[in-house]
């Protein structure tokens, strides 16, 4: 339990938890969960939030009919309103080589990843929806189905901080199975580095949006990767098993950053085009600061 | 090209630099697990092009900057376009010019002579070069003229044709003394010269000393040679030795003596026209000739009887050198043999002057002139017939000169072994250590020359009475390159009268003295008497009947009072003691000059001896083969050498500029 509890508080900062304390997390498309909860739903329910009036058929609950429409209309009509439900929270996380990438005092992405998906699933549960985690790694796709219970928050944890980034585990594959997999509209957060040809992503994606599912993806980047400043030649390792790589990188400098913003053109060009909600983050910034601009930007707008 | 400085061009080995640097870099790598590989392959993929090429750009420029570094300061000469384009600023141009006879051969080019096709071409490097000043400086004049446009070097008077021969050493000296009265700081030295061996006496002693003080001068001299080496294959010229009046009861008539050389691998043999003038008629008649030298002696023409003093020309047919086609002489009833007798205190008494005076004959009386060492260098020696130095041999360098240029035209000298010894020598030759006899014993003399020379016997067979001479004190004779001949000799093999030959004249050491503690020589003055008058009659012979002189061997300041009547007719006066032609003297009567005889007839050397001459000094033949040659002129070009560098940097720097990425302006929205 203690080596749990520590599992959990590597992941979760307690100031950033503070941070975001009054920015609970919305859904922008109806969910349908399984308990009542504060996302609409795409069924009528019992809320405070009116949604239509409706013909009164044999058979409907005549509790629900509205009073002052017969007196008005000599007619009975039944009083509809808006259903709310809990989500379902699936957190995406690449686990591939290249994740475990880190510099200076930075976290590799993979902790950072680890961290933004260990708060945003006790940000779920906190607030009663499901939290389950995917982890695509090296030979294998480790799955955790989403549950309300606290206690899974610690499970989850457990699995993220044992898990080492290997391999190059096929990204948008693990997606399509995902999608087929969970019947009914979830939530989904994914978080990678992106580091492949992202034209199977738009299959990926719209799959994940014909089957009415809210996606979410941080694309999670080292400030080096960014920047690519070197002022020697080096010898590169490739953390997913590749051929190692010796070059003067003033030389490729150039070549490397447009290479790196044409991919992400490209990134952002699809994910925009399936209306995927995408944050491209580094490693060297503050993770309240990411979700909390992430959650409010999410709340629904007031009228 | 060449190079001022070839030893720094071992700084080319520094090109190395870069490319070492480079390769340490290369090894200098570090080693790091990367995850963006992805990108890092395809950035290595579009790299083999332009970038990869420009990493070798930027190593290609740096190392041409090193080397263009490093043959700038090795200071690069060039002709043509290259020196053209690389030239700086010059401050002092020196214009060396050789006006010798030599030097009005014809090269062909447009009719003109090698003195006028060099002056053309130093007046076209100095068009090209426009240094801030340009000096002249000629063989005649031997002083700098300054002038303003290259092409007045082409009408100065100080460039026309000449006929003294030049003295290398001496003009390299005073253009040296100029640059260091004058600092340019930077400066060229143009030398116009056909490179006549007897011209640049590259064993003067003149050479080491500007050699030695050339170092000392702190400015930046570059030495340009323009040879003019050009020779003809057929010469020929005329040289007028001796000219005489003779008279008989109702007639007057001159005699010439004629030379004609001949030189060049094409030699003509048989007739050849020659005009003969004389006061001022002009006859022709021909003469024959054959070999490398024909002597015509006793060519007669009538005078008229009344005229004792008169001139003329000989002129033979020209050719490519004109200089030599013509010869001066005049003529003039004889005069008295003169000496002229240096001594310690410049009495004029004494047994030498009793010798000197009376004449063997008893017929004239012989002149005689006193005087002292250091009066004798004012004094006109050419009408002395035998010089005798009672004195320590001279030290002085000019002084020596002058002695030898008398005895080198004829003149006779004697040099008698004196109680003071000056240590110094004489064309190598010095009196040494005293030598005395055992108390009252004197030294016998066994051997002395009697078939001829001074020591000979008398034309009746009888011998002089020289091994009767008491001699208790002599001077041993010491010598250093010339071997002298020894006319008399000592039992124990040294020399008691001994001589040297200096051209065309002589120079004779005794080596013991007149007073009595030496020897009887006054006493017994038989030997003595004939001794000097010998000498006076030798040196009378060659002078006899000669007005005529070459030239450069009168004072440029007596000779310009005369009036040139025939000759150059634009040849400045103060020039007259080298321009070949008749002067009439200020006393009426009348001077030929002659060119050189040395000029005509001496070699050429090559221009490696002249090199070689040069020692370290910074010499660059121009047109010597090389790619200079074409142009005819060489500059400077570490300028050209230090562009090159500041392109290769700027090349570089652009080339290490990190090029415009495409989709610049969104980088800074990239972690947005």
């Amino acid at each position: 339990m203690a080596s749990e509890k520590s599992h959990l508080d590597g992941l979760i900062d307690s100031e950033v938890i503070s941070k975001l304390s009054h920015l609970p997390l919305f859904s922008k498309r109806p969910m349908q969960g399984s308990v009542s909860g504060r996302h609409q739903s795409p069924f009528r329910g019992s809320s405070i939030e009116f949604a239509e009036y409706r013909k009164y058929v044999p058979g409907d609950d005549t509790r629900r009919l509205d009073w002052r429409a017969y007196g008005r209309s000599d007619r009975f009509y039944l009083k509809e309103f808006e259903a709310d439900t809990n989500l379902r929270c699936y957190i995406v996380v690449d686990a591939s080589g290249s994740m475990g990438f880190s510099s200076g005092d930075n976290p590799s992405k993979f902790k950072f990843a680890s961290r933004l998906a260990a708060t945003m699933a006790y940000i779920a549960i906190g607030q009663g929806d499901a939290a389950g985690l995917t982890l695509l790694r090296k030979g294998k796709i480790l799955e955790l189905p989403p549950k309300r219970k606290p206690a899974h928050l610690r499970l989850l944890a457990e699995k993220l901080a044992e898990t080492e980034p290997a391999g190059e585990p096929p990204f948008a594959k693990a997606l399509h199975e995902l999608a087929e997999k969970v019947p009914q509209r979830a939530f989904f957060l994914l978080l990678s580095d992106l580091y492949f040809d992202p034209e199977p992503l738009r299959e990926a994606m719209d799959h994940l949006r014909f089957a009415k599912h809210d996606v979410s993806l941080f694309q999670v980047s080292d400030p080096v990767e960014v920047n690519f400043s070197f002022d020697r030649p080096m010898r590169f390792v490739d953390l997913e098993e590749g051929p190692d790589m010796l070059t003067d990188p003033q030389v490729i400098k150039n070549e490397y950053l447009n290479a790196f913003e044409s991919h992400q053109r490209d990134v952002k060009k699809i994910l925009s085009e399936t209306m995927v909600d995408y944050q491209h983050i580094t490693t060297d910034q503050d993770l309240g600061d990411i979700l909390s601009r992430f959650l409010a930007a999410r709340a629904p707008k007031q009228v | 090209m060449s190079f001022l400085q070839p030893f720094l061009l071992w700084g080319l080995a520094l090109a190395a630099v870069p490319i070492i640097i480079h390769l340490i870099h290369q090894r200098r790598f570090r080693t790091l697990d990367w995850g963006a590989m992805y990108f890092l392959r395809k950035a290595k993929q579009q790299a083999k092009g332009m970038a990869r090429l420009k990493q070798w750009l930027i190593l290609a420029m740096r190392t041409l900057a090193v080397l263009a570094l490093a043959l700038a300061i090795s200071r690069p000469l060039s002709g043509g376009w290259i020196g053209k384009a690389g030239a700086g600023n010059l401050p002092l141009a020196i214009i060396l010019l050789d006006r010798s006879p030599s030097m009005e051969l014809n090269v062909g080019i447009d009719n003109s002579t090698k003195r006028e096709a060099g002056l053309r071409k130093i007046v076209e490097a100095c068009e090209k070069l426009k240094p801030s000043r340009m000096v002249l400086l000629d063989n005649i004049n031997m002083s700098p003229v300054e002038f303003v446009e290259p092409s007045d070097l082409l009408t100065l008077p100080e460039t026309g044709p000449a006929d003294d021969q030049t003295h290398w050493p001496s003009m390299m000296q005073k253009a040296l003394e100029y640059i260091s009265a004058n600092k340019p700081g930077n400066c060229q030295i143009w030398i116009c010269s056909d490179l006549k061996e007897n011209d640049w006496d590259l064993s003067n002693g003149l050479w080491s000393s500007i050699k030695d003080e050339f170092p000392n001068l702190n400015d930046n001299i570059q030495i340009l040679l323009l040879p003019m080496t050009q020779t003809s294959p057929a010469n020929m010229g005329v040289h007028v030795t001796n000219a005489r009046r003779v008279t008989s009861e109702n007639s007057a008539q001159v005699q010439l003596d004629l030379k004609i050389t001949q030189t060049g691998e094409q030699m003509q043999e048989g007739e050849v026209p020659i005009d003969i003038n004389v006061n001022g008629s002009t006859s022709r008649s021909k003469i024959i000739v054959s070999g490398r030298e024909s002597v015509l002696e006793g060519v007669t023409i009538d005078i008229d009887p009344g005229q004792t003093n008169g001139w003329g020309w000989v002129k033979i047919p020209s050719d490519r050198l004109t200089s030599d086609n013509s010869s001066y002489f005049s003529y003039s009833p004889f005069k008295n043999s003169k000496t002229l007798l240096t001594n310690k205190d410049g009495s004029a008494n004494g047994p030498l002057v009793w010798v000197s005076e009376s004449s063997p004959d008893g017929s004239a009386e012989n002149l005689v002139q006193v005087t002292t060492a250091p009066n004798f260098s004012s004094l006109d020696v050419n009408d002395v017939s035998l010089i005798i130095w009672d004195d320590p041999l001279p030290e002085d360098e000019e002084l020596k000169d002058q002695l030898a240029k008398y005895a080198d035209g004829g003149g006779q000298l004697l040099f008698i072994a004196s109680e003071v010894s000056s240590g110094a020598d004489f064309e190598g030759v010095t009196f040494g250590d005293i030598v005395s006899s055992n108390q009252d014993d004197s030294l016998l003399i066994d051997n002395w020359k009697v078939e001829e020379d001074l020591l000979a016997h008398s034309l009746d067979g009888a011998p002089l009475p020289v091994g009767e001479l008491k001699i208790r004190q002599y001077r041993k004779l010491n010598y250093s390159s010339q071997v002298p001949i020894s006319l008399a000799r000592f039992e124990n093999g040294d020399s008691l009268l001994s001589k040297i030959n200096i051209n065309n004249g002589f120079a004779y050491f005794l080596t013991t003295h007149m007073r009595p503690t030496w020897s009887d020589l006054s006493s017994n003055g038989i030997v003595l008497y004939v001794m000097v008058q010998r000498a006076l009659a030798q040196g009378t012979a060659v002078k006899k009947g000669q007005n005529f002189r070459e030239a450069g061997e009168i004072e440029q300041s007596i000779a310009s009072q005369w009036v040139r009547i025939a000759g150059s007719e634009t040849a400045p006066s103060t020039e007259n003691a080298s321009i070949a032609g008749i002067y009439k003297l200020s006393n009426g009567e009348f001077l030929a000059i002659n060119r050189s005889s040395m000029e005509v007839s001496s070699p050429s050397l090559s221009i490696d001896s002249v090199e070689e001459g040069f020692g370290n000094l910074p010499l660059q033949v121009i047109g010597s083969g090389n790619e200079e040659a074409e142009s005819g002129i060489v500059q400077e070009i570490w300028r050209l050498f230090l562009l090159v560098m500041v392109i290769a940097l700027v090349l570089e720097a652009y080339f290490s500029l990190p090029t415009k990425r495409v989709g610049d302006e969104d980088s800074s929205r990239r972690t947005a």
